[in-house]
């Protein structure tokens, strides 16, 4: 099996790199594709090539590397300095193109990363959301936006429908080893402000748990359509952090955000409804199809 | 009536009362997840149990609750509630779910279906996603129905206009959704009614301003003049009635995707509640 994985470099590419060449079984053929300079050297089972998936020259890659049986697009950028269209662009836009290509060049299968944050956090939300949930999350975040959209262009994408397994992983919150992603920085300090009477249930994800999913969704053949993949961990935001080695402050609302932008780091603009409303989702739908079980 | 000890005032400050609410949460039909702390609706038994040791001091030394017809709740499966409200806090609901779980041979929790707006009000959603209740969204209601627990709904809704203490324990007309749940799923339905609940809390006017997430600011004797302190209610003597079951999937089996027909059972239904409610009052229907 012959898999292409964009973003490569980047903190899950190569953790889902390494997975998957590792995994027992069929061997699989990687090849990685990625903007920045890559560090770790290709051998005959991986082969490192840099490229943009925003660009036209991306499409020589299916021309000269031959038949590539499942394309895994983690290419993505969330920096918080990038301009809304640069964001739309590269998240957006890159995941429409990729999936041109794949149909293109026989490609049996498209495995986009996308976020339970699509759903939203709303008042009325469900206590556990199932994969049918209309995507209603707060599209005056870029970040969340570009997510949607992408996540909608991949459920609706038709011209290959039929040939092409498109499979859309929404994972909850992942807390990674290394540190880093949105979570962190929100939850950067020992003192994680939380707002006062709100203690919604919440979910969130491990790197081993998100590498197992995407493992299970490239093996599984016939994976397709979206997936809610959560994690272990469910219980009230305040067990959360305190389950993660820190301490929850409830603080009044306007204590915590203004607007949006977190008051404690420059670094996180999001919907802090987040904090007050439950977006746990059900996992029903791949235990039964992928075999993903997290507990 | 269940094993329920005669409790006194220290037995609720040492926690002998907590833990036998807690071990009877965790006897109860919840299913907790593999973890084993917290349901899917975000039930936890050490979060229930404060609440529910509070509360049941409130059932037996405040408002000195007597359950009649006890024995009309199913013991297992499911069983769909339907209650007169008093407006503002929830307090009738609170004693018919403290009633359920202390009182019945084999506890149950409740899950009542709660106005989504709950969830914006400090404190309240927290204590509601801790106990175990439901926020009325389709998904969550056809959950219920489907994990078969016993399910309370006050059908006068949100859109019932604010009661006031000139017009107690008027039943307005109920909405159909519970019903249309009730037929597809097969659910027997037990008419419920709540006396003493109205004067808990005497409304004497509501007024258009939404505060913190509540609809109407109610005026009563003694808020907002007081303060905070005007939100204790008075400790009226407090009665549920529970009604004999009444099946109407048995005969309207197919009837739950036509509208005319519904309303005519919940009209029914309303009637049933209301005489019982008369009846309970003494007043004349």
């Amino acid at each position: 099996m012959r898999v292409l994985i964009t973003g490569a470099s980047g903190y899950f590419g190569k953790l889902l790199v390494h997975a998957l060449r590792s995994d027992t079984g069929d061997k699989i053929d990687v090849i990685g594709v990625d903007v920045r300079e890559t560090h770790t050297r290709g051998d005959d089972t991986m082969k490192f090539v840099s490229g943009d998936t925003r660009k036209k020259r991306i499409e020589d890659l299916f021309k000269t590397e031959g038949k590539i049986d499942v394309v895994i697009h983690l290419a993505r950028d969330s920096s918080p300095d990038l301009s809304s269209d640069q964001s739309m662009m590269t998240n957006v836009y890159g995941t429409f193109h990729m999936l041109e290509l794949a149909e293109k060049y026989g490609v049996k299968k498209f495995i986009f990363p996308s976020s339970s944050i699509v759903y939203g956090a709303h008042m009325d939300n469900p206590a556990l959301i199932k994969e049918d949930h209309p995507l209603l999350g707060n599209r005056d975040v870029k970040t969340i936006r570009d997510r949607i959209e992408a996540d909608l262009i991949c459920q609706t994408y038709s011209p290959g429908a039929d040939k092409m397994n498109i499979v859309i992983l929404r994972t909850v919150p992942i807390w990674r080893t290394a540190g880093g992603g949105t979570l962190a920085r929100y939850m950067k300090g020992e003192l994680v402000p939380v707002f006062l009477g709100f203690d919604p249930m919440f979910q969130i994800i491990y790197d081993d748990e998100v590498i197992e999913a995407f493992r299970l969704a490239t093996r599984i053949e016939d994976a397709r359509g979206a997936y809610n993949i959560p994690g272990r961990i469910f219980m009230p935001l305040s067990k959360v952090i305190k389950h993660l080695g820190k301490k929850p402050l409830p603080l009044p609302e306007f204590l915590v955000h203004k607007k949006g932008q977190y008051r404690w780091s420059s670094q996180l603009r999001f919907d802090f409804n987040y904090l007050k409303y439950p977006f746990c989702v059900d996992g029903t739908k791949a235990k039964e199809e992928l075999g993903y079980n997290p507990s | 009536m269940g094993d329920m000890p005669d409790f006194k005032i220290k037995d609720f400050m040492n926690g002998t009362v907590k833990e036998f609410i807690a071990d009877r949460i965790r006897n109860s039909d919840v299913v907790f997840t593999d973890n084993g702390e917290y349901d899917e609706f975000g039930t936890e038994v050490e979060g229930a149990a404060d609440f529910f040791t509070f509360l049941t001091f409130m059932y037996k030394k405040y408002f000195r609750v007597d359950l009649h017809g006890l024995g009309n709740l199913p013991v297992e499966g499911p069983g769909l509630l339907v209650s007169n409200h008093a407006p503002i806090l929830p307090i009738d609901g609170m004693m018919i779910g403290t009633g359920i779980l202390i009182e019945m041979e084999k506890p149950r929790l409740i899950r009542a279906i709660v106005n989504r707006s709950i969830s914006d009000i400090p404190f309240f959603s927290t204590l509601m996603y801790r106990t175990g209740q439901v926020i009325g969204c389709d998904e969550n209601v056809r959950r219920v129905f489907e994990n078969g627990n016993l399910v309370l709904v006050f059908p006068t809704g949100a859109e019932g206009r604010p009661h006031s203490i000139f017009n107690k324990y008027h039943l307005d007309k109920f909405t159909l959704g519970f019903m249309e749940y009730a037929l597809r799923h097969r659910t027997p339905i037990i008419p419920t009614c709540v006396t003493g609940s109205e004067e808990a809390a005497m409304t004497l006017v509501g007024i258009d301003l939404p505060l913190a997430g509540f609809k109407h600011l109610p005026l009563t004797p003694i808020f907002p003049w007081l303060g905070p302190l005007g939100l204790v209610p008075f400790p009226s003597k407090f009665d549920i009635y529970f009604g004999e079951p009444i099946h109407y999937y048995k005969d309207h089996a197919g009837d739950a995707d036509n509208p005319e027909k519904v309303r005519e059972i919940v009209d029914d239904l309303h009637d049933r509640i209301k005489s019982m409610l008369d009846k309970a009052l003494g007043r004349e229907s």
